[in-house]
């Protein structure tokens, strides 16, 4: 399986993969295989990632060789047949885990480390974090939360949240 | 006994040298006849004949012997005295007698002076090979530069040929401007423009009173409510007055009956009801009050930093090459807020304690003029010994902060260099520099200490000469009937609510003092105009096709004098799709010229074109936004990588972002990051690497298409390996563009169309890399040698 004689890229531009030929079918955890429609060759393990997870994730995927060789874009995964986009979403799904957080119910402090009892889009759940340089915003209204454990969280922006929630929050910014 | 710097024994005496104008249009001529003292006046007198002028009379502080005293060098337009009214002048061979020595201008064949090692010296030759010498500080160097200039003008006038040496490269001296105030003198603070006494405080208050306007109805109100609130401040004492006068201890007027009971009664509980009402009254108003003000002060705050720092946006370059980026931040930061500071607190408070001063006095020196006098009369005191303390506080808090820091330091050096100490085993050495700082430190504030110890007890002691007093000369009137109970009370409780602000009353000229420093500085910057700016009839540039020009280009700092110009003669002529090359060594003009380009200066001579339209008369941001420029060290805001690129076109869509990064090899590491495009970068963000935040900036540069490209010295900074995936971006950001590339490593130019050689702001040498390689002696020869020989790197040569 040597990259040269897959899919070859023009080695600077980006490479849109068209949807109609992207053929995915599940591979090894973490991996999926491609083919192209048209493209006789054999089919190439590939590992998907977000380029954008906070701002964009349901876009642009791209999809990278075993040695991190860009092999193409995937603008947008709706636009693949229906089959290769079901095998490409559950797999994001399953190796992207940043739960979105939509309820603070409590935040309390001692000694500078901050308990965190918030309700996610993936159950409740509660967590520590120390300091306040572990949550903060990034691109634009997002809030990450980083717990001692190196778990994340994301919050969507402030205004996603209930005014009980932000006010909670609000504090810790 | 000849001192003779290296260089510059005499020329020839048949040098034809043009004699340069003395002074220069530009330069103030600095005044070299001074006055003289009659002793030295007489010697003149005996040396010159009448008919002859004064040219210069000049006094130096340094003697021949080489220590402070008084010497003068004297010139008329026939000859020259150097008087030495304490001692014989140095090589006395032509002295007539002690302490004066004469030459006749006609004889001198050199004038020349020197700058040693913390003195000055003129230098002054005869036609016989002898030498005179005379030596000054250096607070005199401009004089004396001066002085040469002048007599070197008058040995040309009585020496009909004119023939006088001259050293072919002593550089005309330039007087170093003295940071001294213009008006009055005095030397100018660190740190600052203008000088502290000379500023019109009154128009600076003034100005910054204006900053209220806008919230007139707003400070009106917070106004109204002081004035509300320090009336109720005085009603208390007053009630309680009331209260023993009228109820617990009741003043009967003569002929008058003792009240009942029920009328005490009575009183006592009007008074308590007056009091619930007052207090509940205050503390509305106390609300009101800290809100209105906390509002006005906040908005005031807003509008003043919201107006610096937009004017700052708006300054040219120039602006902040004069200045470090400090006093810029402390500017926008502390000055603002000593602003905000003295309009939303200090101003409020000093008129309404002046207020209260005042209606305390009025009522009390009402009721009982001699009890007045005497009560109020050890404020005065009171005003100096704060003064007192305040002026013997202050250097030794200045003090206390600078211990601080050095303990600091002496902290960072002996942590951050732990391997060090270790290494050299001086832990003993570190804990002896630790102790004699933290001694110091522990000096220090027992001199606080000691002030504290006797001025807060020395207070307490003047301010109890005043209970005294009342106890004093206010009990036994009140025992006589002539003052009632009440009153006495009274007395006490306004002497306490009068002595309570002195100690700020004492502090308030300094407060102005340091409002209008602040304040002038901010207002320098506000008044300050972008020296760069579009023109009135400035027109859009169409999109560049990347035909620029340089005519006869020369550029001066605005720092620097008249004559010296860090470019000079500069024309080149680019096509579009060229790469030109800018080579030469540091110093040489190299980014100066780039920045030329981007007009973050204007020309000071000649003209750059692009297209045929001179920029000067384009708007600066249709130029500015058809450059893209990568600089050495990449600059990254914190944000994401995504808003990083899109920096220059925020509307950038996603997919152009990656088509950018991907053009600039900066795509592959980052998809690899965990949130991608969403990383976050800058200071609380991942650490890139140089070469990676290089691509990111090369990443911004391509998608903001610009058509005119500057990279300067954009692969210095990385690793051979990284320079590669960096070269290889940056040749197709080249591709059909002009660009304009500076490199230290040269090889990163081999490609160029046209390599242009700057030497000490001039164009030294002109060609492709393999016409300029081929030129004996030739700088970017030697350049690319030294290159090869370093790197043992065979590239360039071929």
């Amino acid at each position: 399986m040597t990259p040269e004689t897959r899919v070859a890229p023009k080695p600077n531009q980006l490479e849109l993969l068209d949807p109609e030929a992207v053929r995915l079918v599940k591979a090894k955890p973490g991996w999926l295989s491609l083919t192209l429609e048209g493209d006789e060759l054999e089919p190439l393990l590939v590992k998907p990632v977000r380029t954008f997870p906070l701002t964009d994730p349901e876009h642009y995927i791209s999809l990278l060789d075993e040695e991190e060789n860009e092999v193409g874009v995937v603008a947008d995964p709706r636009t693949l047949e229906s089959k290769s986009r079901r095998v490409l979403r559950s797999l994001l799904e399953r190796t992207y885990f940043l739960p979105i957080v939509e309820k603070i119910h409590k935040i309390t402090e001692d000694f500078g480390v901050y308990r965190w009892e918030v309700g996610t889009n993936k159950g409740d759940r509660t967590f520590e974090v120390r300091g306040r340089d572990d949550v903060r915003f990034v691109a634009n209204g997002h809030v990450l939360v980083r717990d001692i454990d190196g778990n994340r969280y994301h919050i969507l922006s402030l205004n996603s949240l209930d005014a009980e929630s932000r006010l909670l929050l609000d504090l810790l910014l | 006994m000849l001192l003779r710097p290296k260089g510059s024994d005499p020329a020839p005496a048949d040098s034809t040298e043009p004699v340069p104008e003395p002074t220069d249009a530009e330069t103030p001529a600095i005044p070299v006849v001074e006055s003289l003292p009659s002793d030295v006046e007489r010697i003149v007198q005996e040396h010159t004949d009448p008919g002859e002028t004064t040219q210069v009379a000049l006094h130096s502080d340094i003697t021949p012997e080489g220590s402070y005293g008084d010497q003068w060098l004297i010139a008329t337009d026939q000859r020259l005295l150097i008087v030495n009214p304490d001692g014989t002048t140095d090589g006395a061979q032509d002295t007539s007698d002690s302490g004066v020595l004469e030459l006749p201008l006609d004889q001198i064949s050199l004038l020349e002076t020197h700058e040693f090692h913390g003195l000055g010296m003129l230098e002054i030759g005869t036609d016989a090979g002898e030498t005179q010498e005379v030596q000054f500080s250096r607070s005199l160097v401009d004089k004396f530069a001066e002085a040469r200039a002048v007599l070197e003008e008058a040995v040309k006038n009585v020496k009909p040929d004119g023939k006088l040496a001259e050293d072919e490269d002593e550089p005309r001296h330039r007087p170093v401007p003295k940071p001294r105030c213009a008006e009055c003198g005095r030397v100018l603070p660190p740190g600052a423009d203008r000088c502290p006494a000379c500023i019109k405080k009154g128009q600076l208050l003034v100005r910054v009173v204006q900053y209220v306007k806008p919230y007139w109805h707003l400070s009106l109100i917070s106004f109204l409510l002081s004035i509300g609130l320090t009336l109720l401040e005085l009603a208390p004492p007053y009630l309680f007055k009331t209260l023993i006068d009228r109820s617990l201890v009741p003043v009967v007027p003569p002929g008058g009956t003792f009240p009942t009971m029920a009328a005490r009664y009575g009183v006592l509980w009007e008074l308590v009801a007056i009091l619930v009402v007052i207090y509940i009254v205050r503390a509305v108003m106390t609300g009101g009050r800290t809100l209105s003000l906390g509002w006005l002060s906040n908005r005031i705050m807003f509008d003043v930093r919201t107006e610096v720092f937009e004017h700052l946006q708006r300054l040219s370059l120039g602006f902040y090459d004069k200045r470090t980026m400090g006093s810029i931040m402390s500017r926008v930061n502390n000055d603002t807020g000593v602003i905000n500071g003295f309009v939303a607190n200090t101003m409020p408070d000093f008129l309404l304690t002046v207020l209260r001063l005042f209606l305390i006095g009025v009522i009390l020196f009402r009721m009982n003029f001699t009890l007045a006098a005497l009560v109020l009369l050890p404020s005065v005191p009171m005003w100096w010994m704060a003064r007192w303390f305040r002026s013997s506080i202050r250097p030794i808090w200045r003090k206390y902060w600078q211990q601080q820091s050095r303990i600091s330091t002496v902290l960072a050096s002996s942590i951050s260099g732990v391997r060090v100490v270790k290494g050299f085993a001086q832990e003993q050495r570190e804990n002896r520099r630790f102790r004699s700082r933290m001694h110091d430190f522990l000096r220090i504030n027992m001199r606080t200490v000691r002030i504290r110890m006797i001025y807060f007890p020395a207070v307490a002691l003047v301010s109890a000469i005043g209970s005294i007093i009342i106890w004093v000369v206010g009990a036994p009137q009140v025992l006589k009937g002539i003052l009632s109970l009440g009153e006495l009370t009274l007395f006490t409780n306004y002497m306490w609510q009068f002595y309570a602000p002195i100690g700020m009353l004492a502090e308030i000229d300094n407060t102005i003092q340091q409002t209008a420093t602040a304040a002038e500085r901010v207002f320098e910057m506000l008044d300050t105009e972008p020296e760069v700016r579009d023109q009135s009839d400035a027109v859009e540039l169409p999109r560049i096709v990347g035909h620029i020009k340089f005519e006869n280009v020369s550029f001066r700092y605005e720092t620097q004098e008249p004559g010296e110009y860090v470019l000079e003669d500069i024309n080149l002529d680019a096509q579009p799709g060229q790469l030109i090359g800018l080579v030469g060594h540091s110093g040489s003009g190299k980014s100066t010229l780039v920045n030329l380009l981007q007009r973050f200066y204007d020309v000071t001579g000649g003209a750059i074109t692009i297209d045929g339209l001179d920029i000067r008369d384009v708007k600066l941001k249709s130029l500015r936004q058809q450059t893209g420029i990568v600089l050495q060290e990449s600059f990254l805001f914190s944000g994401t990588i995504a808003e990083n690129i899109a920096y220059g076109r925020p509307d950038a869509s996603r997919e152009e972002i990656m088509a950018a990064a991907k053009a600039a090899n900066a795509h592959r590491f980052i998809v690899r990051f965990t949130d991608g495009y969403d990383t976050e970068v800058g200071e609380r963000g991942v650490r890139l690497s140089g070469g990676e935040k290089q691509r990111i900036s090369i990443a911004r540069a391509i998608l903001n298409n610009p058509r005119l490209m500057i990279l300067d010295e954009a692969t210095s900074a990385v690793d051979t390996e990284t320079e590669q995936l960096i070269q290889e971006a940056l040749d197709r950001v080249m591709k059909d563009r002009t660009v304009f590339a500076i490199a230290h490593r040269l090889s990163t130019l081999r490609n160029a169309s046209m390599l242009i050689v700057l030497d000490k702001g001039r164009i030294a040498e002109v060609g492709t890399h393999d016409e300029l390689v081929t030129r004996e002696d030739g700088i970017y020869r030697k350049l690319v040698e030294i290159q090869t020989d370093l790197s043992n790197n065979v590239v360039l040569t071929e």
